[in-house]
């Protein structure tokens, strides 16, 4: 038996053996391997969006003051925005107001005042300021200012002087001061004295009766010392001025006086650049809207307002002389203001013309004018009061293009993405582009992405070949778009191509627009609205080579 | 590290057997260990004993729907796997692989009057892995492949259970009936189970349109280390991301199963045979953690202009994508269930020497189950050496030769079995590796009468 098992045994163990080297080259085949290799195309949707002409006008713009708004129909506008404002400043000066005056004793007064040995004397006095023209001066409430004083008195007797200003006030308690002169053998000192008038209201009008005209009272006692005599010569002198370098309101009536010229200009960033062709909007405007601090009438006259082409050439914009000029609403309130609009568009100017000569740049001069008729009524200015410009180049797109062309630009990375990628493991044979695109804008559109190098300032590649044409959506006789186009486009990039992609690093967009004849050779104006969309679907095929190191 | 391989593939290579499917076992009934395919087969011995470390070690590697050849022809001039290829050379709608190993510490077996009782300690591993043949597909094609259609791979499955199990078996004779059960305790090592697997991918026909991805089921691991870095928001920590040695012992994931046999003979000659094994469960609580994907349903069509203008919401709607695809993770307990076999066999003695038998058999795992077909015969060479030889049809594999025997000498009884012995002429055709080999100590020959009836 033992016979038997060994003898199975060893069968066993010989068949083992003879088939070894069939084992061992089917472990060789294994161990051989590599790696492993694959060529799989992948495929996968990118983008599905829609966008508008305001979208891609906003995307393209590069500028904060260029934006985009749609009417109440949603019709688009491109609007240019820019802003100025006349510097804050005193534009009236109050000239100082100053007087000198002596009080005595008259002679016949003497001998009661040895009797008595008193004396008193009251002195009211108007002081007329003296303005320029028909200008007057009713109230101001002082900002910044001094009332000076120099009061002497060479009576050998005790001597009270008391000022009362009854236009001088402040919280409505008129402004008093009083000056005490103590004679003890020598004649006293003369008194100097400065008040600070800053919060002081001073009224020049009399209690409404009048204007340019300051008044005062003057009270002088003068009590008896009997070791003394009074001669004729003793008097009390009194000095004053009001020195008021800046007023917080002024009241009054200032005449006729140029306020400012404001110039601006608008940059048209998107026609600057980008255009090439030729734009026709039918209905730009310019609007100026003036916010209007000054208390006092105020008239804009537009002197001047001009385009400037690319090629230098300047192009006047003419406006209606009748409508050049135009009077600012006022107020009479603190801190208060009143906004007028002017618009200047095709009715009173020729700014349609103008501004289809694709201009670079709008510039345009404004005169603001205070109290131009020159006949006084009331006028207040305030320490901030100013004018602000806003200025809005209104294009509502109605337009038709002719050649138009948008561009932006941006890093482009593809070569820096797939940097990371070993080109030996990853080998990107062939890719495809294929977008779905349905135009609902009523205007041709032609895409292209060019990719550019620039270390070396060259163009290194397009992605699209030849570029994208999707023409516009159908409109009616109206310009209304009434169907969508709908394209489909399948863009393969084939390895040159690719590589030649991998080397730039910046992509540039361009779309290149035109209206579409209505018939042969006639161009019709088309309205773009917010609803008229390019709804873009793009998805990709990728085909690789996958090799393990 | 070449030779080694080698080696290991060398020595494992003959002894094919579909994991979990056992061909040659239930012919060699002389052995201890044939009780594991049918509880009721009566020992030819009143004792028999494990010997300890060598008792038994069981290692059955299966591979479905590919084999060494289908790798082979898949490598390019410059011996590169040529993925493609690969997946043209697939069988199926699988790769199946499946590895089990069973090693039996030690068992006592003896009778006393009319019963047989055992006592088996054996430590288990089964891990069964199936992988969708559209992952290959994928790899291969990518996903423009499928335009139009749905990619779907939820037919990928895993389940890796490592277990001890400790076993009491009972067995005797009714007459014309053996009857036998074993119950075991099972005390749980460490799982890794799929649940509800889905993963699909509905390319559109264009690349322009929505793509979607659904994605749902349920990972549940024991013991094993959390594999995310947090868990319910709360940071993982190191130890819960590691393995401990003390899940090898520890008694917090038991569960429990019994094997079921009988047989009838139905004359003197031939005898039916039937059985359930591995017919249990093992609840698991210590150290589970559960990933799970509630039926995410990643859809993009693509991005649209303000993802394309903003950088920052690109990125938050790319993550909220991602984030669909995130597993919750959570701690709560499971149940697995064993993957149970069944055994139905006939044999037929034409004398006390030749046996003739057939076996049908299951395997139930993953929702399916695997059959296999067996024609066997046994010889008694001598009362010490018994010899098998069978042929099998192993699912959609009909090449499956094989071959085992027990030698006893003096108490020690050798045993090994092979179910694939073709593998040696046809090394890179072979799908079943299998070896069973051990000694037993073995005393008390039983001389059964021949029963007439």
């Amino acid at each position: 038996m033992k016979k038997l098992a060994l003898g199975i045994i060893s069968a066993f163990a010989l068949l083992n053996a003879s088939c070894i080297k069939e084992f061992e080259d089917t472990i060789d085949e294994l161990s051989s391997i590599k790696g492993v290799t694959s060529n799989p195309t992948l495929a996968a949707p990118l983008i599905n969006g829609s966008i508008n002409l305001r979208d891609l006008l906003n995307d393209l713009s590069e500028d904060d003051d260029v934006f985009t708004t749609t009417d109440s129909e949603g019709k688009i506008s491109l609007k240019f925005f820019s802003r100025d404002s006349v510097e804050e400043k005193q534009y009236i000066t109050l000239p100082n107001i100053n007087s000198s005056i002596d009080a005595i004793m008259p002679p016949n007064e003497i001998p009661n005042f040895v009797t008595t040995g008193k004396f008193s004397q009251n002195i009211s006095k108007d002081l007329n300021i003296v303005l320029s023209g028909n200008q007057r001066v009713e109230r101001v409430v002082v900002k910044q200012g001094s009332f000076n004083f120099n009061i002497g008195s060479n009576f050998k007797h005790n001597t009270t002087v008391k000022i009362s200003y009854p236009g001088i006030t402040k919280n409505g308690i008129p402004f008093i001061d009083s000056f005490v002169f103590i004679y003890n053998g020598s004649t006293p000192a003369n008194i100097t004295r400065s008040v600070d008038l800053s919060g002081y209201e001073i009224d020049f009008t009399k209690n409404g009766s009048t204007y340019n005209v300051f008044s005062y009272e003057i009270g002088v006692d003068i009590t008896r010392n009997p070791s003394n005599n009074v001669s004729l010569t003793d008097k009390v002198s009194i000095v004053q001025g009001i020195n008021v370098t800046q007023y917080k309101r002024i009241e009054g009536y200032f005449g006729k006086f140029d306020i400012a010229e404001l110039t601006q200009s608008d940059e048209l960033g998107l026609f600057d650049k980008k255009l090439e062709g030729n734009v026709f909007v039918e209905n730009p405007s310019l609007s100026l809207k003036l916010t209007n601090s000054f208390g006092l009438p105020v008239t804009a006259r537009v002197l001047e307002i001009y385009v400037v082409s690319g090629s230098g050439v300047k192009t006047p914009v003419i406006i209606n002389a009748f409508k050049d000029t135009f009077a600012l609403e006022y107020t009479s309130s603190i801190d208060q203001s009143k906004v007028t609009e002017y618009i200047i568009d095709k009715s009173n100017s020729n700014i349609d013309v103008v501004l289809n000569t694709a201009p670079q740049t709008i510039y345009y001069k404004v005169l603001f004018t205070a109290n131009i008729v020159d006949i006084p009524n009331p006028n207040v200015l305030y320490d901030n009061t100013t004018v602000k410009q806003e200025s809005t180049l209104d294009l509502p797109v109605d337009i038709k293009i002719l050649n138009y062309a948008i561009e932006s630009d941006g890093d482009f990375e593809l070569g820096e993405t797939l940097g990371d990628i070993d080109s030996n493991v990853v080998t990107i044979n062939w890719a495809e582009v294929v977008s779905e695109i349905a135009n609902g804008l009523p205007l041709n559109a032609s895409v292209q992405v060019y990719i550019e190098d620039t270390v070396t300032n060259t163009l290194v590649d397009s992605i699209f070949k030849p570029a994208y044409l999707i023409l516009a959506a159908n409109v009616n006789a109206e310009g209304e778009v009434i169907q969508p186009t709908k394209v489909n486009i399948t863009n393969t990039i084939n390895k040159a191509q690719y590589d030649n992609l991998k080397r730039g690093n910046k992509f540039r967009l361009q779309v290149r627009l035109t209206t579409p004849e209505s018939s042969p050779g006639n161009l019709p104006y088309v309205g773009i609205y917010d609803y008229h969309k390019l709804n873009v679907k793009i998805g990709a095929r990728t085909n690789i080579t996958y090799r393990s190191k | 590290m070449k030779n080694i391989f080698k080696t290991l593939v060398l020595v494992a290579l003959p002894f094919g057997l579909l994991a979990q499917i056992e061909t040659t076992q239930p012919a060699l009934t002389a052995t201890h260990q044939a009780t594991y395919i049918n509880p009721a087969i009566l020992p030819a011995y009143s004792t028999s004993i494990g010997t300890p470390v060598m008792s038994g070690f069981g290692l059955n590697i299966g591979l479905n729907g590919l084999n060494v050849r289908s790798v082979i022809t898949s490598l390019d001039t410059n011996r590169y796997l040529n993925i493609p290829q690969l997946y043209n050379n697939l069988k199926g709608d699988n790769i199946e692989i499946d590895v089990a190993v069973n090693y039996e510490i030690f068992h006592v077996r003896f009778k006393s009057k009319n019963w047989y009782y055992g006592i088996n300690f054996n430590t288990r591993n089964i891990t069964n892995l199936r992988l969708s043949n559209e992952l290959v597909g994928l790899l291969a094609n990518g996903n423009d492949f499928y335009a139009g259609n749905t990619w779907d791979a939820s037919s990928t499955a895993m389940t890796n259970i490592a277990f001890n199990e400790l076993g009491f078996s009972m067995a005797r004779n009714f007459n014309r009936f053996n009857v036998g059960g074993r119950a075991k305790l099972y005390q749980g090592i460490g799982v890794a189970q799929t649940k509800d697997f889905t993963l699909k991918l509905n390319q559109p026909k264009k690349p322009t349109e929505e793509i979607s991805l659904n994605a749902g089921g349920v990972i549940n691991t024991a013991s094993i280390g959390v594999l995310t870095d947090s868990v319910n928001g709360r940071a993982s920590t190191s130890d819960e991301k590691s393995i401990d040695p003390k899940n090898f012992y520890s008694m917090g994931n038991l569960g429990a199963g019994i094997d079921l046999g009988l047989t009838y003979d139905v004359n003197n000659r031939l005898t039916f045979g039937a059985s359930i094994i591995d017919f249990g469960f093992i609840n698991w609580t210590n150290n589970v953690t559960n990933y799970s994907i509630n039926n995410a349903d990643v859809r993009t069509n693509g991005l649209n202009k303000e993802q394309i203008d903003n950088g920052q919401k690109r990125d938050d709607y790319l993550d909220s994508l991602f984030n669909l695809l995130k597993p919750q993770v959570s701690e709560n307990s499971f149940t697995t269930f064993m993957p149970w076999r069944f055994y139905i066999t006939a044999n037929y003695k034409f004398n006390r020497r030749n046996t003739i038998g057939a076996v049908i058999q299951g395997r139930y795992l993953l929702g399916s189950i695997l059959p296999a077909y067996t024609l066997s015969y046994a010889r008694k060479i001598k009362d010490e050496f018994h010899l098998t030889a069978n042929y099998s049809i192993i699912g959609n594999s009909y090449t499956n030769i094989g071959l085992g025997w027990s030698l006893k000498m003096g108490p020690v009884q050798w045993y090994l079995m092979q179910d694939n012995v073709l593998a040696y002429f046809i090394p890179d055709q072979f799908q079943f590796m299998s070896l069973r080999l051990g000694f037993n100590l073995v005393f008390g020959e039983i001389r059964r009468p021949l029963k007439v009836y």
